[in-house]
This record gives C-alpha cells, structure tokens and sequence, in this order.
C-alpha cells in the first residue's frame, strides 16, 4: 500500500544559484521525513521537485522504485498540504474535500463516503455543509489534511503545515497531525524550520543546509549524535567546548545545556568537560531555569539548563559557578 | 485596540489636519461644483420650464422611444458580449508566453490610445458599402454587391464592441493575475483539469471583478455618443444621438434637457441597483 520514495542527485539551480546541490534521500514506505534548514536551504524546493510543481536540472525522483520524474503533478498521486491551507473558498468544507475525488472522475457515491470517512478522520465529521470562512486555522488545517488525503495519495507532502498556526494549536496539531499519518500509514515529506516540530513529528529528520543534507537520522540520532557544528547548534542549544587539554586529539565536544548542572561549591572536585566562570544572566522560565555563565579561561558563553526548581540564591550575576557534566558518557565529541 | 490607536492618532493630528484638508479639497470641490453641479442644475431647470410639459412630450415621442430601446438593448449586448470576450482575452494574456501576452495587451492598450473619433472613422472606412470589407469580399469571394452596413443598427456594434473591451480585459487581467497561486497549485496537484480548475477557482476570485467591470462598460455604452452616430446614422440615433438633435438641430432644449435628466436618471438607478447586488463600489475603492 504505502510507497517507498527515492530521490537520487536531485540538482536545482535558479541562475547561477544553486539552491540543490545533488541531495539523496531514501524514504521508507509509511515512514514520515521531515526536511529541516532554514530559509534558503533548498528544503521547500526539494519538496516542490517531489510534487513536481519545479522540474529538477538534473536527478531523479522514483515512487515505488518507478521514476516520476516526466510525471505531471496531477499524474503522481501526491496529497499535498500548503502552509496557506490553499482551501477554496467558495466551497463548503465538504466540496473541498471532495475536489480531488472530483477531479479524478469518481462517482458521486464514492465521493460522499470518502469525503465523510476523511472529515470523521480528522473530527470534523459534523462541519462537512459549513463555509470555509466560518472555521479557525485548525479547522482549516484539518479540512485541508482531510483533502490531501481524499483520494488515497502515494505520498503525502506537507508545506510548513504549522507555520500559521498559534503556538498552543501547533502543538496539538503536531500531535494530531503524526497520529493520522500513523493511521493511514502514508509516506509523508513534511517542510519545516522549526526544529521542535521536526522532532516531535519525525521518525527521520534531513537537515539541509545552503542546498546539501549535512545529516539524515532519527530526532535522537541528530540531537545526541549532531553530524557537525551546524547541526549541533541548529538543532537545539549546544555548548561547543574545544577539547584542547587532550593532548593532540584536539575536537570539540558538544553539551547540552540540560548535561550541565551548576555548583556554588568551587572546592569539589572538577569532572569531565566541566567549565568555571561567572555568572552572567539567570532567566527562570518555569519547568527549567537558564544560567548563562562566562567561561574562565576562554571567556566564552556556556549555558546550562537547570530544574526551575534549582536554588537560586548563590547564582547572582557575576558569582563564581562550575558547570558540571552530569553525564559525560552523553557528551558527543566532533572531530 | 486598533480603535485606541486611531484615536491616538486623530489627536496628533487634529492641529493641523482640518486647514490643511481645507485646502487640499478646495480644487476639488470648485471642479465638481462647476463642472457637475451647475450644468446639472442648469439641465434640470432648461428640462422644467414649462411644468413638466417637456417630460410628457418626451415620453411620447416615438423618436425618443426608439432611441431609449436602441441604446438599452445595445448597452446589454455590448456588456455580455464584451463580459464574455474579455474575460477570455484577459484569462488568455494571463497564460500566455511573454511575446503573445506583449501583443495581446499591446494591441489592446493602442487602441485605446488612439481617439474614438479616429477608431470610429476607421470603423467607418471599413464598414462603408464600397470600404474595405467590400474590397476584402470583393477580391477572395468575388462579391459584386456592395455591403449594407454603414449606417444600420447592426454596423454599430463591431465598433462597440471594440471600443468597450479594454474596460473589461484590463481589470478581469489584473484580477486573474492576483488569484491564489497557492489555490492553483493545489488544483493541479489534485489532479484537477483546465476547466475544473478554471470553473472553481480562477472564475469565482475574478468574479467580482467581471461583475465591476461589466456594470463600468454598461453605464458607459448607455452615453456613449460618437460611434453610434457615425457608424449607427441618422435613422438610428442612440439617446445620446437624439439629444443632440433637440439640443442643437431641432431647437428644443427643453426636450434635449428632460431626455439628459432621463438618461442621466436611469444611468444612476442602473449603477445604484447594481451596486446594491454586487457591492461595485467596494471594487472601484
């Protein structure tokens, strides 16, 4: 049922701009992707060369190992999901959803079931007769993923699907968003910027940058495991601490701020990457605490991420703190 | 809070901005009292100098019953048929590849360039019983008799149609290129035909704006002068036409007044309706 989709030095330039630079990227059947970069990346280009709204100046894209690459968009079966939602407006929720069954010639009947199997799929069974102009933006989302997937796409593609939404609907249609793609089972290419969305949604992150996959790997993998530098700070905060004392190994070491904890006492013994400095801002966020401390010797910014719970007296701008590995055995060392 | 900031600002600015708006609408308003106002009151006194007898008289003239019917039913087909032509010009210049889409809009933005007068007249070159049309027929079919269109209802109509389409293809092109690309997109990766995607949704985003244009040519067609008396003739005159007559032929301004008031009257009531239905004046702003 589900398809598997490959794509294989898939280049793109507009001009002299090269904005793919040959990207590979297998995906399993079933399995959802999401392509993480920031703007310029190449990430919603790569999407567009998939759906086959931008022919790619060289490559290859195969659905089910058979190439789509002369497919018309309207030929390779795709469920595509716009950060606009893209709805049209002067239909009723359930001819939104019905359109692509429509524009495939299916017959009345089947279009009703389906449309009505679709709007119970993403609760909106009852609002199938409404306006699309009476709904809020994640009723519109939801019409819009029960439109991509009306007909039973190969492979469902998703623009920024959260970008216009608030941030308390984001995280609940993220979650809603992977258990309907669970359900169906579709293999799915999603875009995004937003780093803790490409987590909680993915089972595969790509992380592009300037036109290039710098790592493909589970949210796990790329978080405790970054590739390099980039990655390492893309995804999430990271503390880059140059491993200079170990004689010639050189390296740099990455620690999350939630690797550290913070120590008034000076006198205990020091662990590893452990840093001394003072502190230079405390901004208490709730659930977590944020220290941010001005390293001894390189004069550099750490961070540490503590329990909001921690006790804040000892750590007024400017005191002496160590920061101490929690985990050491956690600590990811770039070469 | 968008109401608290406008007031915010009204303050800042209520100092100075009553004077200065003053004067800024003061051209305005010495243009529309003298080039609207006056000659309206003038028209509508000329139209009552005798109680209301010119208005009978012209109800009852057959010449101006004629004229009135002329000039709605050519309104009317010159609006559809124009709606219809120029949204298929307009949605054609839209897709088409640059150098067609230069010579579509070029040919279109020339001749509204050039003077009515001077179109007229070609049309008229064109229509006359030995004019070009005659030499076209004459020269590839062979046709003997000279053609019968000059000067009928019928020779008014090519013309008008052409003059008129400008007005709905320039704003129907605008519209169409500001449809959602992002709708568009959708449609074809739906798996949605040209004419799917054209009934759902190119159509009813430019709708308002065929519906705005379409009333602009209609109240235009209604008063338009030149093109109908040259290429319409004299046994033909449009309300415009018979105007004239009265006014300055036939020495009965009074006539010639009440007929402007008529017309002047069914134009507003025609724009009113229509704006009450389809909101026109949102569109022109």
């Amino acid at each position: 049922m589900a398809v598997g989709v490959d794509i294989w030095q898939v280049k793109v330039a507009f001009g002299a701009l090269e904005v793919l630079k040959g990207v590979d990227l297998n995906i399993a059947p079933g399995e959802l992707v999401t392509l993480l970069g920031a703007s310029g990346s190449g990430k919603s280009t790569l999407l567009n060369v998939v759906a086959g709204l931008l022919q790619a100046d060289s490559g290859d894209v195969a659905f089910d190992g058979r190439s789509v690459q002369d497919l018309a968009p309207r030929d390779r079966n795709i469920g595509f999901l716009f950060q606009s939602y893209a709805l049209f407006p002067h239909l009723t929720v359930a001819e939104n959803v019905a359109f692509p069954l429509r524009a495939r010639h299916r017959d009345k009947k089947t279009q009703g079931r389906v449309t009505q199997q679709m709007l119970d799929l993403v609760h909106l069974g009852e609002a199938g007769g409404r306006k699309v102009s009476t709904l809020s933006g994640g009723q519109r989302q939801r019409v819009a993923l029960a439109r991509a997937l009306a007909a039973e796409p190969a492979v469902l593609l998703l623009d920024e699907p959260m970008a216009a939404l608030d941030k308390h609907l984001r995280e609940e249609m993220q979650v809603e968003v992977r258990r309907i793609q669970r359900d169906v089972g579709i293999t799915t290419i999603s875009v995004t910027h937003d780093q803790t969305e490409a987590m909680t949604m993915s089972d595969r992150i790509a992380i592009l940058r300037e036109g290039t996959l710098v790592q493909v790997g589970s949210p796990e993998e790329c978080y405790m495991r970054p590739a390099d530098r980039f990655v390492a700070t893309f995804l999430g905060e990271a503390n880059l601490v140059p491993l200079t004392d170990r004689a010639g190994s050189g390296g740099t070491a990455v620690v999350r701020p939630e690797n550290y904890t913070v120590e008034t006492n000076l006198a205990a013994p020091a662990g590893p990457y452990s840093a001394t400095g003072t502190v230079r801002l405390v901004s208490y966020q709730g659930a977590r605490c944020r220290v941010e401390v001005t390293a001894e010797t390189t004069g550099e910014l750490l961070v540490a991420s503590v329990a909001g719970t921690v006790d804040r007296a000892g750590l007024a701008p400017g005191a002496p703190v160590r920061l101490r590995c929690l985990e050491p055995d956690k600590v990811h060392v770039l070469t | 809070m968008a109401g608290a900031d406008k007031g915010v600002v009204a303050k800042a600015q209520a100092g100075r901005g009553t004077v200065e708006k003053g004067v800024l609408l003061l051209p305005v308003a010495v243009a529309l009292v003298a080039g609207v106002l006056v000659p309206l009151v003038v028209i509508v006194v000329a139209s009552l100098q005798d109680g209301g007898g010119a208005y009978r008289e012209t109800f009852s003239s057959s010449l101006f019953r004629a004229a009135l019917g002329r000039t709605w039913w050519m309104a009317v087909i010159i609006t559809l048929g124009d709606v219809l032509i120029g949204t298929f010009y307009a949605l054609a210049a839209a897709s088409a590849r640059r150098g067609l889409q230069a010579l579509l809009l070029g040919a279109l933005m020339f001749s509204m360039w050039t003077s009515v007068m001077v179109r007229s007249f070609g049309w008229m070159l064109l229509e006359l019983p030995k004019g070009a049309l005659y030499w076209l027929a004459h020269t590839f079919f062979g046709r003997s008799e000279p053609i019968e269109l000059y000067q009928t209802v019928g020779g008014m109509y090519p013309a008008m149609f052409a003059m008129m389409l400008p007005f709905i293809v320039l704003p129907v092109l605008a519209a169409t290129r500001n449809v959602d690309a992002d709708q568009l997109k959708a449609a074809r990766t739906f798996g949605a035909s040209t004419w799917l995607t054209l009934r759902t949704v190119t159509l009813p985003a430019i709708r308002p704006a065929i519906v705005s244009a379409g009333v602009l040519v209609f109240v235009m067609s209604l008063g338009f002068y030149v093109t109908p008396l040259l290429l319409g003739g004299p046994s033909n005159l449009t309300v415009s036409g018979v105007i004239n007559l009265e006014m300055r032929s036939a020495n009965r301004p009074d006539l010639g007044a009440s007929m402007s008031v008529i017309l002047t009257t069914a134009t507003v009531v025609v724009y009113l309706v229509s704006d009450r239905f389809f909101r026109v004046s949102e569109k022109w702003g």
